[in-house]
C-alpha cells in the first residue's frame, strides 16, 4: 500500500499538531502556497486503471504517476502535453501510452492551499515517517473543502513509524477518512472521478413495455452523442467523434428495429436526419484511421520508403484538417443542436405504435434471431469471389446485430451475452480489416491519380505502390481469414449461445 | 521491468557510484527503481542512509520460500527503493547452490516486483563467482565500468569470454569510470578502449574529488552537488543506458 493514509479535521488545531509533531522529533518545514491539479482522459482511463496522474505546481513543478501498488514516478515539468506522445521517452510515457492510447489529457480536478510538510529521521538522518498538511484548501473552481488535510505517507520498510504517526495524528483531532485527498477534492468540486462512462448498456427488465425500455435505450445513446459533441467540434481527440458517430450508428440500429414500437413518422423522420449526420463525419473519421494506423501500416516497409512516405503522411495531416474544419461547420449549425434537442424532447414523450406495449424482452428476442438469421444467410452468400461492396453490406450486417445486443445488454444474460459477442465482434474485425484496407488503398490510388504534388515523383510514387501492396496483403490476410471467422460464428455453439441469451428475456 | 547490472570483477572500479547516482537520474526521468545491494559491503545501502539489515540474512531472501518484497525499503528519494545489503550476503554463492535454479534464482525474486518497478540496479560485488551468474541469468544489460588503467581494461576479455557460452546473455554496456583526461597514459588508454569497443556507452565519468564526498554527504551526488562535472556525466550516462533500454 503506497498510498498515503488522509486525516481530516473541521476544527482543526494547526498550533497544536505542529507542537505534537515537534514533540515527537518531526521536522517541520515552513508551509507554502502549493497547487495540484488531475489529468485523466474524458472516459477517465487512467481512473479505471488505478492510476493518477498529477501536476504540482510550486517551485520546482512536476508530474507525478501515482498508482497505490508502486512508488509514484515524477518528472519535471510544468505543463501536461495533450497527449502522451509529448512526454519524453521512457517507462513513464509508455506506461500512461498503453493505458490513454491517442486520448487527449484533460484537467479534472484541482486544489490550492497552504502546505506544510514535517519529517521524522533515524539516526542515519534517514527519513523515517512524513506527513503533508493542508490548510485553507480550494477547489480549482474555487469551492473551499470544509476540512483540513493531513496525509501521511506510508514508507516501504518502515510500517511501525507510520503507525505511530496516524496515532499521534488521531490524537490531535483528525479523523482517517475512508477518501483520498483527490477524492475529497473531486466531491467538493463534484466531479465524478471515472469520467463520461460511454456504456451502451443501461439497466432494463424484459417485462417492462417495448416502448420504455426502447425510449430507456436510445435516451442512453443521445446522452452520449451531447457529451461526445462538443470535444468533436473542439477536435480534442479522435475519439470524440469516433464515440459521436458509435451513438449515431447505435441509435440508427436501434431505430431500424423499432417498427410498431416508434410512431413511423417520428421514426423514419430521424432515421433520416442521424443517417445524414454520420454520414457527413465520415471523411474525417476516415482519415482518422489512417492516421492511427499509420506507423503499424508503414512498419513494415524499409526505413528509406518510410521516410520518402512523410509526405504522404503530411498530406494526410492536411486533408484532415480541411476536413474537420467542414465537419466544424455542419457540427455547430443550428440545424445539428436543434436534432439533438427535438430528438431528446421526443424520447421523453415518444407517442406509440401498435407493439408498443409488447414485453420488451420478447419483442427484442424476436429483433435479434430476425437480423442474426438475416447476417447468416448473407455471410454464407459470401464466396471467395464476392466483391468487396458484399463484404462491406456484411459488415454492417454484424454491427447492427452486435449494436441490438449490446444496447439491450441491461436485459438479463451476461454470460451468453458475452460468449455470443466474443464470435461476433471477431468476426466484425476481420471484415472491418478487410474494408478498412479497400478504402485506404482506395485513397491511396486516389491521391496518386489526384495530386500534383505526387505526380513525377517517381521515388513517393514507387513508395506508394509498396504501401498500398502492404495494405492489400493484409486484406488478402483478412480474406482468407474470413472463411474460420465466420465458420466460428456460423455455429452450433454460438447459435447456442444465442438462443440461452433469449431464452432468458422470455422467463 | 528492466534489469541492469553494475557489475565488474575488479573492485574499486566505481559499480556502487554508478548504481546509487544512475539510480537517482533514472529517478527524475519517472522511472520507479528498485536498487538491489548484493554486496556485503553494503556500500550503496550506507550511501542511501538505510540501515544494512537483512531479516534472516541472504538465506532466506534466496532460499525456496524466499520473497523480496518484505525486505523492500524507502529513501529520500520517492520513486527510489532498495533492498540493503548486510554481511551475510558473503555467504550468497553457499545460499545460492542450494536452490534447484541458482543461475535463475534471482531473477525468479525479482519477477513478483516486475509491474511495480520500471528498473531493478544490481549492485554486484567485484567477483565472478555463482552469485555473478545468478546476475547474467536475471540482467537484460551489465554495466561495467571500466577505468582507464591496463589492470582495468583487461577485465572486459575475460567477461566476454565468459558470456559468449551464456545462453541469452545480458548485453554488455561498458563505460568509462575514473577518467582523469590530465594524466596523458588515460588520455592514450581512453582512445583505444573506445576503438576496442565499440559498444562502450559515450559518456565518460570523471575521475573527482566531489564523488569522494558521497561518503560524507550519504545522497547522490547531482543531490549535493547537481552542478558539477561528475553530476552532469551520471545525467550523460543515464541518458546513454536509457536510450539502449527503451529506444
Amino acid at each position: 500500500m503506497i498510498t498515503p493514509r488522509t486525516f481530516v479535521a473541521k476544527a482543526p488545531d494547526l498550533a497544536g499538531l505542529v507542537a505534537a509533531l515537534g514533540h515527537a522529533d518531526f521536522e517541520v518545514h515552513r508551509a507554502e502556497r502549493g497547487s495540484f491539479e488531475w489529468y485523466d482522459t474524458f472516459d477517465g482511463r487512467l481512473h479505471a486503471a488505478g492510476l493518477q496522474l498529477v501536476l504540482a505546481r510550486g517551485r520546482d513543478p512536476e508530474l507525478i504517476l501515482a498508482s497505490a501498488r508502486s512508488a509514484p514516478a515524477s518528472v519535471a515539468l510544468s505543463a501536461v502535453p495533450k497527449f502522451v506522445d509529448g512526454l519524453p521517452a521512457g517507462p513513464f510515457r509508455s506506461r500512461l501510452g498503453t493505458i490513454v492510447e491517442m486520448r487527449a489529457l484533460l484537467p479534472t480536478v484541482g486544489w490550492v492551499a497552504s502546505v506544510f510538510e514535517a519529517s521524522r529521521r533515524d539516526v542515519s538522518l534517514k527519513v523515517v515517517s512524513a506527513v503533508r498538511v493542508l490548510s485553507d484548501v480550494q477547489t480549482a473552481s474555487g469551492v473551499p473543502l470544509t476540512t483540513t488535510v493531513v496525509e501521511v505517507d506510508e514508507l516501504a520498510g518502515h510500517p511501525g513509524a507510520a503507525k505511530r504517526t496516524r496515532q499521534l495524528i488521531a490524537a490531535s483531532g483528525w479523523a482517517e477518512s475512508e477518501s483520498t485527498l483527490v477524492e475529497l477534492v473531486a466531491a467538493a468540486s463534484g466531479y465524478d472521478l471515472a469520467g463520461f462512462r460511454d456504456s451502451p448498456t443501461v439497466p432494463l427488465n424484459p417485462a417492462d413495455q417495448a416502448i420504455d425500455g426502447f425510449a430507456a435505450v436510445l435516451q442512453n445513446l443521445a446522452a452520449s452523442m451531447k457529451a461526445n459533441l462538443p470535444g468533436a467540434i473542439s477536435d480534442i481527440d479522435t475519439e470524440f467523434l469516433h464515440d459521436l458517430r458509435v451513438a449515431i450508428r447505435r441509435t440508427r440500429a436501434i431505430l431500424s428495429r423499432a417498427k410498431r414500437v416508434l410512431p413511423d413518422e417520428t421514426r423514419q423522420q430521424f432515421q433520416l436526419a442521424f443517417a445524414d449526420l454520420g454520414r457527413q463525419t465520415s471523411a474525417v473519421r476516415d482519415l482518422d484511421v489512417y492516421l492511427l494506423g499509420w506507423d503499424h501500416d508503414v512498419a513494415a516497409l524499409p526505413p528509406t520508403t518510410r521516410s520518402t512516405l512523410d509526405v504522404v503522411r503530411e498530406m494526410l495531416v492536411q486533408r484532415r484538417q480541411y476536413a474537420q474544419e467542414e465537419l466544424v461547420q455542419v457540427l455547430t449549425l443550428p440545424a445539428t443542436s436543434e436534432l439533438l434537442t427535438s430528438w431528446s424532447a421526443c424520447l421523453a414523450e415518444p407517442g406509440s405504435a401498435e407493439a408498443a406495449g409488447r414485453p420488451l424482452g420478447a419483442f427484442v428476442a424476436d429483433q435479434i434471431m430476425k437480423v442474426e438469421r438475416r447476417l447468416v444467410t448473407d455471410g454464407r452468400a459470401i464466396t471467395d469471389e464476392s466483391p468487396a461492396a458484399e463484404m462491406h453490406q456484411l459488415r454492417k450486417g454484424a454491427k447492427r446485430l452486435r449494436y441490438l445486443v449490446e444496447c439491450f445488454g441491461g436485459l438479463p444474460g451476461d454470460g451468453p451475452r458475452q460468449a455470443f459477442v466474443k464470435q461476433l465482434k471477431a468476426l466484425q474485425n476481420n471484415l472491418g480489416v478487410h474494408q478498412d484496407a479497400e478504402v485506404q488503398a482506395e485513397w491511396l490510388r486516389n491521391v496518386v491519380l489526384t495530386e500534383p504534388s505526387v505526380r513525377g515523383h517517381d521515388e513517393v510514387l514507387v513508395a506508394i505502390g509498396q504501401l498500398i501492396e502492404s495494405i492489400e496483403q493484409r486484406q488478402r490476410n483478412a480474406r482468407r481469414e474470413f472463411a474460420d471467422r465466420f465458420r466460428r460464428f456460423d455455429s452450433e455453439v454460438t447459435r447456442r449461445h444465442l438462443r440461452q441469451l433469449v431464452r432468458a428475456w422470455s422467463t | 521491468m528492466k534489469i541492469v547490472a553494475t557489475y565488474s570483477i575488479k573492485g574499486g572500479v566505481g559499480k556502487t557510484t554508478a548504481a546509487v547516482n544512475l539510480a537517482y537520474e533514472a529517478t527524475r526521468a519517472g522511472v520507479r527503481v528498485l536498487l538491489w545491494d548484493l554486496d556485503p559491503q553494503g556500500a550503496a545501502t550506507f550511501f542511501l542512509r538505510v540501515k544494512p539489515t537483512v531479516k534472516g540474512g541472504a538465506e532466506r531472501i534466496v532460499s525456496t520460500k524466499g520473497d523480496l518484497a518484505p525486505h523492500v525499503r524507502a529513501t529520500d528519494f520517492r520513486s527510489l527503493h532498495v533492498v540493503p545489503a548486510d554481511f551475510s550476503l558473503r555467504h550468497l554463492d553457499l545460499h545460492l547452490d542450494d536452490t534447484k535454479h541458482p543461475t535463475r534464482r534471482l531473477g525468479a525474486l525479482l519477477e513478483p516486483l516486475a509491474d511495480q518497478y520500471d528498473l531493478a540496479l544490481l549492485d554486484c560485488p567485484p567477483s565472478i563467482s555463482l552469485s555473478s551468474e545468478s546476475v547474467f541469468g536475471a540482467a537484460d544489460a551489465l554495466l561495467v565500468p571500466t577505468m582507464p588503467t591496463k589492470l582495468s581494461a583487461r577485465t572486459l576479455t575475460p567477461l566476454v569470454d565468459f558470456l559468449a557460452d551464456w545462453p541469452e546473455p545480458p548485453r554488455l554496456l561498458p563505460f568509462l569510470s575514473m577518467v582523469d583526461r590530465r594524466k596523458k597514459l588515460q588520455v592514450e588508454l581512453v582512445q583505444s578502449l573506445t576503438e576496442a569497443w565499440p559498444n562502450l556507452l559515450p559518456t565518460a565519468i570523471p575521475n573527482s574529488s566531489v564523488a569522494e564526498r558521497r561518503g560524507v554527504e550519504r545522497t547522490p551526488i547531482a543531490a549535493f552537488a547537481p552542478n558539477t562535472a561528475v553530476a552532469r556525466a551520471f545525467r550523460g550516462l543515464w541518458s546513454d543506458l536509457s536510450a539502449r533500454l527503451w529506444n
